[in-house]
């Protein structure tokens, strides 16, 4: 995963399926760096590489809103693949956050 | 106004299943059964026909149904303790209910308005809840899960389009909930493939995502997101969890109700906080991690399962997730229209009776034709297979009609005071639906008569050392291909002493015939028409049944009812119910080339006659046939007679083609007799039709079938045919030997049937009965008196009335009492009624008359019945006394004796009668027996007159005077005929057969008169 | 009325029917007599498993019968059954006529007593070009 900042946005970069032992791994990466990174008020997941992505990672993906809604700040997940949109929208994910 | 209306059948048919149960409930809870489920049931239930009444604008069943909901609803949450008061109001409300879904048309005429005020008074009484703002949301368009009834979401018109859509091409509407990682993760699927394939097997119309959970990334590997959604599909609730890889008990099958016609509210914003109530102390979820468009109306209940999720991992403590409790649940069934089934039942038969053609035609080419063999047996099989199945879809439990008795002894125990537990056993137990439905009637009326008759009072019983409360079992169990209905009471039992009496006074039987009847015989007399005065008719039972009724109603069905008793113990009534109706066995009969059908149920044996035969044959008892069968005396019946075909008309003693007389023993009830017709052909099953009711006044026929040839031929019914033959079954006697039974049978032939009355004073007076053509029953007020003579009305006329002891020489008393009876005399001219005082007895009995010892006008002569010493009344003599200008006619008298009469006539009664006045008109009277003892008389004394009855044994009267014509020293004599049939086609035959004068038997002065012109007629100057 | 109507022939007397309450005509008319029913009823038919119930109908109205024999050669007509009537009903006939549009000026009420029959089983009567024809008011006939 990669971590990229700019002017506005925070952006994690998932170069792989997100997958359960994934997210263990990342999990507390991506807590630190948000913790790190008060500053942005726009997160952004980028899913562009992301072919598959499971039950813990859509866990993961609201753990990580979860946490950058608590500080009032925004969350967008792009470059999502028309099947993992698809997901998001049946489960309403994309009500809460935007996806691109 | 009722909207929908093409549905309303369902909802008829659903409401009334629902008013049921809560019926069942409500006994329940008062009986102190006050569990939640029960009440959640109860609560269900009104709710359902609320929200479904409402789908048709029944606007006063949504008024009743709704406060009884609000009502149950604060029982429901506690805040009302349910007592007897509150159960009775509920019943009645529920039988309010039940009125107007009966009567859906005109429900909103009905006034509810004091039910729901005492209602509501009795919830203010209580306490008041904050319920009512709940129930006033209810007018959304909600989706309630069919377990549990309670509302799951609501929505949108947009949705609900949808759904319906969805419904009308029977799709399944359900809630999946799932967690995520749980159900998803743990099994390894591809969320992405798992939603994909919800979306191919179905639609979603509404979903909920829980995501409060995850509270922070920390919580990421441990929390789960929680969905549910809503949607439709065809899959079967058995399928679905297959077909998504989930369990079953994520998944829930949901209805949808619409209530009243309004616009349906698709916003948020409302009400979620009076749903809320009590959980809002759990609800730590904060509203905006919920992602839900529609509001959720939920009860208390659903609410909690969603915000219980959320708190602990335990999801399954909570109202929906309960598995379905003891209400009947929606599994895998189809709503078939019953004219449906009755369609597939008729087609199913007809394939039945094809295929036995199909086999009987083609039985000799099985063989031949290669592979035939194979494909009829598969034939055969899958017919007789499909006819069962078939049949099975009319089954139904008898719980369904079991379920009403607890409420039938509730109330009636309540009103007559006695403790009654009732028990029952086979509910499961299946019966074809029709037979269900009749049986309804025939089971409330005699557990009402167990609770009411049978079962003493609590007092009673103690003093007995019985249980204060009385118990009553109702069992249904299969036994030998018939179903077993028992009611059983641990009562008094009955008294079959007092039942033979009631009989022996109401007229229904006489003491000679309860001599010879079997214990059941004597009970089964309870059940004789005539023998229960006004049954009363209750609430309860609704219309007046009596057990005559019952009894008809059962065996109409092809079914019969026991009776066993134990005085002091208790009885029991068992109905024997055959499983099927369609098709049945038959035998298929003819009688003047025309072919009939004969049920083999009511056939007992067949008996073919050949003349010659000693062991059988047809006697004649009393004018009747009858056959002697191994001892046993069984009226008989010419079928041919009894339908009233022509070339039956002239038979009377034994027809025979081929010389064999076929006869059909059948049953009917405890009753045996023969039914003789002229060929016997095959068995037969057939289909019964119904009669079309253009032939309903024909007794014989009980239904129509199409025979193998295309024919319709009638099917008989044994019952009617009974009716209308009119027979006076006699009793069977079980002899040892057939002498025994030969003389019995001579014994039979001399008896009469007497009337033994009383007057007012000590003498026992008899009469035969054929000379009365009825007794009635006057109040001494109705005499009105005319100078010194009496009259009453009778069929809108005056009839003049006599008491006997006015002019017989016997003993007269003034007893006054206030009933009286007449004896209306049959076959007399002018008749007088005779009145009487006390009715003793009708007894078959032989008369030996003792003419010396007694004697004076009026009197007939003595014998001795019982050891008493009985009076036989002389009718013309009293009749004489009485009015002498009407009956004494001295020109009937003849001037010269030595006129000799031959008289042939079997009755000993009417010989001596008509002998009497024979010879005081001053003729020479020779008396016999039958006409063969005629024809050997007149070969050894000439005679001037042969008086002939016609109804004789051995040798009627018919082909006695043809005997006489035939035979030139006799064929010149005049012969007269005496005989009581007297229809206009008897006289022709008697004309024919060759009598000069055909007279009624009782009338003596006409037939004085005819003597004297027969006398002239044959040239001879009296 | 106005309609199609379905003319027959009894005794040479012209009726005439509302199509629409005719099921089918049967030609050859096998029947099966039935002892002790009522006499207006010559006996039952089977209408491929339905059972028929036939009637005379000469005898209800009233007209003098031939011979029986006759009849069993002859046609009958087979009403369609209505919902109320589960029973089907048919009656002899000797032979049919056309099928004939009537028009509403052609139409007459019957007179009480119409050649022989009484006006009561007649709903109206028509007026062809050369003969009169009896249209039969079924309700009244077979209220048996």
């Amino acid at each position: 995963m990669k971590i990229t900042k700019d002017a506005e946005k925070l952006e994690f970069y998932f170069n792989e399926n997100i997958t359960a032992p994934i997210v263990k791994d990342l999990k507390e990466e991506i807590k630190e760096t948000l913790e790190q990174n008060n500053e942005y008020n726009h997160v952004v997941a980028n899913l562009s590489e992301v072919d598959y992505i499971d039950s813990t990672g859509i866990t993961l993906i609201i753990g990580i809103y979860k946490s950058v809604e608590e500080s009032g700040k925004k969350l967008t997940v792009t470059g999502a693949r028309e099947e993992i949109k698809n997901l998001f929208s049946i489960i309403r994910l994309d009500e809460i956050f935007t996806v691109q | 106004m009722i909207h929908n209306e093409e549905f309303i059948n369902e909802f008829i048919e659903e409401a009334e299943s629902h008013l049921q149960m809560v019926e069942t409930g409500l006994l329940a809870m008062e009986e102190g059964k006050m569990n939640k489920e029960n009440i959640n049931n109860i609560f269900r239930s009104i709710h359902s026909i609320k929200g479904t009444a409402g789908f048709f604008g029944l606007d006063r069943i949504v008024e009743l149904a709704h406060i009884m909901e609000n009502l149950l609803g604060e029982v429901r949450n506690e805040k009302i303790q349910p007592d007897s008061v509150m159960v009775d109001l509920l019943l009645t409300g529920n039988d309010q209910l039940k009125a107007m879904v009966d009567d859906v048309f005109n429900s909103h005429e009905y006034d509810v308005s004091k039910l729901v005020e005492s209602m509501s008074n009795l919830m203010e009484g209580k306490e008041a809840t904050s319920n009512d703002e709940a129930q006033k949301k209810e007018s959304e368009t909600t989706v309630t899960s069919t377990e549990t009834h309670e509302t799951v979401l609501t929505i949108n018109s947009k949705q609900r389009e949808q759904i319906e859509d969805a419904k009308k091409h029977g799709h399944y509407l359900y809630r999946v909930k799932i967690g995520i990682n749980k159900d998803i993760g743990a099994k390894e699927i591809s969320p992405i493939r798992f939603f994909k394939k919800i979306q191919s097997v179905g639609e979603i119309v509404d979903s909920y995502t829980d995501i409060s959970d995850i509270k922070s990334l920390d919580s990421v590997m441990d929390a789960d997101v929680y969905f549910s959604f809503v949607f439709t599909t065809v899959l079967e609730k058995k399928l679905l969890p297959i077909a998504l890889d989930i369990e079953d008990d994520t998944i829930e099958e949901l209805n949808l109700d619409e209530q009243l016609s309004k616009e349906l509210i698709t916003t948020l914003s409302e009400d979620e906080e009076s749903s809320k109530e009590t959980e809002e102390t759990e609800n730590d979820v904060t509203e905006e991690a919920e992602v839900h468009f529609e509001e959720e109306q939920d009860e208390p209940n659903q609410e909690e399962t969603l915000e219980e999720v959320t708190e602990s991992q335990e999801i399954q403590s909570s109202a929906s997730a309960k598995k379905p409790a003891a209400v009947s649940t929606v599994e895998d069934s189809v709503r078939v229209h019953v004219s449906l089934l009755n369609d597939l039942l008729n087609l199913a038969s007809e394939m039945v009776l094809g295929r036995n053609q199909l086999l009987r035609n083609i039985e000799e080419h099985r063989k031949e034709i290669s592979g035939l063999d194979a494909i009829l047996q598969n034939i055969d099989r899958v017919t007789t297979e499909l006819q069962e199945k078939v049949m099975q879809t009319r089954m139904q439990p008898v719980g369904n009609v079991f379920n009403k008795m607890p409420r039938v002894i509730r109330d009636l125990s309540k009103k007559l005071g006695k403790e009654v537990e009732l028990n029952i056993e086979g509910s499961h137990v299946e019966l074809d639906k029709s037979i269900i439905e009749s049986l309804s009637d025939p089971l409330t009326h005699l557990i009402r008569n167990a609770v009411d008759h049978g079962l003493e009072s609590p007092d009673k019983r103690k003093k007995s050392g019985k249980t204060p409360s009385g118990q009553v079992d109702l069992k249904a169990y299969h036994e030998s291909g018939y179903v077993h209905i028992d009611i059983v009471d641990d009562g008094a039992g009955i008294d079959a002493e007092k039942i033979k009496n009631k009989a022996l006074e109401k007229g229904l039987v006489s003491e000679s015939d309860l001599k010879n009847m079997s214990d059941q015989e004597i009970l089964q007399l309870l059940m004789m028409p005539g023998f229960s005065t006004a049954e009363k008719i209750t609430d309860v039972s609704g219309r007046g049944v009596g057990m005559d009724v019952v009894k008809t109603n059962i065996e109409k069905l092809g079914g019969t009812i026991e009776i066993t008793t134990k005085l002091g113990e208790g009885t029991t009534f068992r109905m024997i119910l055959p499983l099927t109706l369609a098709i049945i066995p038959s035998l298929i009969v003819e009688v003047d080339e025309f072919k009939f059908a004969l049920p083999q149920v009511n056939l007992q044996e067949m008996v073919r006659l050949k003349t010659g035969d000693e062991t059988k044959k047809i006697e004649y008892v009393h004018n009747a046939q009858v056959l002697r069968l191994r001892g046993k005396l069984l009226p008989i019946v010419h079928l041919g007679k009894v339908l009233g075909l022509e070339s039956h008309k002239i038979k009377e003693i034994n027809q025979e083609i081929d010389d064999i007389t076929r006869i059909l023993v059948l049953k009917v009830g405890s009753k045996r007799f023969g039914l003789v017709v002229d060929h016997i052909y095959d068995e037969e099953e057939i289909l019964v039709k119904p009669l079309p009711k253009f032939f309903k006044n024909c007794q014989c026929y009980s239904g129509v079938t199409i025979m193998g040839d295309g024919k319709t031929a009638m099917i008989l019914d044994p019952e009617g045919i009974v009716a209308k033959a009119s027979l006076r079954f006699m009793d069977e006697q079980t002899k040892a030997s057939e002498r025994e039974a030969s003389a019995q049978l001579n014994e039979l032939k001399e008896m009469q049937n007497m009337l033994i009355f009383k007057c007012s004073g000590e003498e026992t007076f008899g009469i035969d009965l054929s000379l009365v053509s009825r007794v009635e029953e006057i109040n001494s007020d109705s005499i009105d008196h005319i100078g010194n003579k009496e009259y009453i009305q009778h069929r809108g006329e005056a009839l003049r009335v006599v008491r006997p002891e006015s002019y017989l020489p016997v003993t007269k008393k003034d007893n006054n009492p206030r009933k009286l009876y007449v004896i209306i005399p049959k076959l007399v001219k002018n008749p007088i009624g005779i009145i009487i005082e006390k009715i003793h007895d009708t007894i078959m009995t032989s008369i030996k008359l003792n003419q010396e010892d007694i004697k004076g006008k009026g009197l007939l002569g003595s014998t001795i019945i019982n050891d008493k010493i009985v009076l036989l009344i002389n009718i013309y003599e009293l009749f004489e006394m009485v009015s002498p200008e009407e009956y004494e006619n001295q020109s009937l008298k003849i001037s010269s004796n030595d006129r000799t009469i031959l008289l042939a006539e079997d009755t000993p009664f009417f010989a001596r009668l008509t002998k009497n006045y024979l010879e005081w008109a001053g003729y020479h009277v020779i008396s016999v027996m039958n006409g063969q003892e005629a024809l050997d008389a007149l070969k050894e004394k000439p005679v001037d007159l042969v008086l002939s009855d016609i109804q004789m044994p051995v040798m009627d009267g018919l082909e006695l005077v043809r005997n006489i014509r035939k035979d030139p020293d006799l064929a010149a004599l005049p012969v007269v005929a005496l005989t009581s049939m007297t229809s206009e086609k008897d006289r022709e035959m008697g004309k024919e057969a060759g009598f000069d004068f055909y007279e009624f038997k009782l009338d003596k002065a006409t037939i004085l008169s005819t003597l004297k012109n027969a006398f002239e007629m044959r040239g001879e100057t009296v | 009325m106005t309609g199609k109507a379905l003319s027959f022939y009894l005794q040479d007397k012209m009726f005439g029917l509302d199509i629409r309450l005719v099921k089918e005509i049967s030609r050859k008319v096998d029947f099966s007599v039935v002892p002790d029913s009522d006499p207006n009823i010559v006996g039952l038919m089977n209408l491929r498993g339905q059972v028929v119930t036939l009637f005379h109908l000469g005898k209800i109205l009233g007209l003098e019968s031939d011979d029986l024999e006759q009849e069993k050669e002859s046609a009958c007509i087979i009403l369609k059954a209505l919902p109320n009537q589960p029973h089907q009903i048919g009656f002899l006939i000797d032979r049919t006529g056309d099928v004939i549009d009537i028009q509403e000026d052609w139409c007459e009420k019957t007179p009480a007593n119409v050649e022989e029959i009484n006006g009561e089983y007649i709903q109206e009567v028509v007026k062809l070009n050369e003969e009169l024809l009896l249209m039969l008011d079924t309700e009244v006939v077979f209220d048996a």
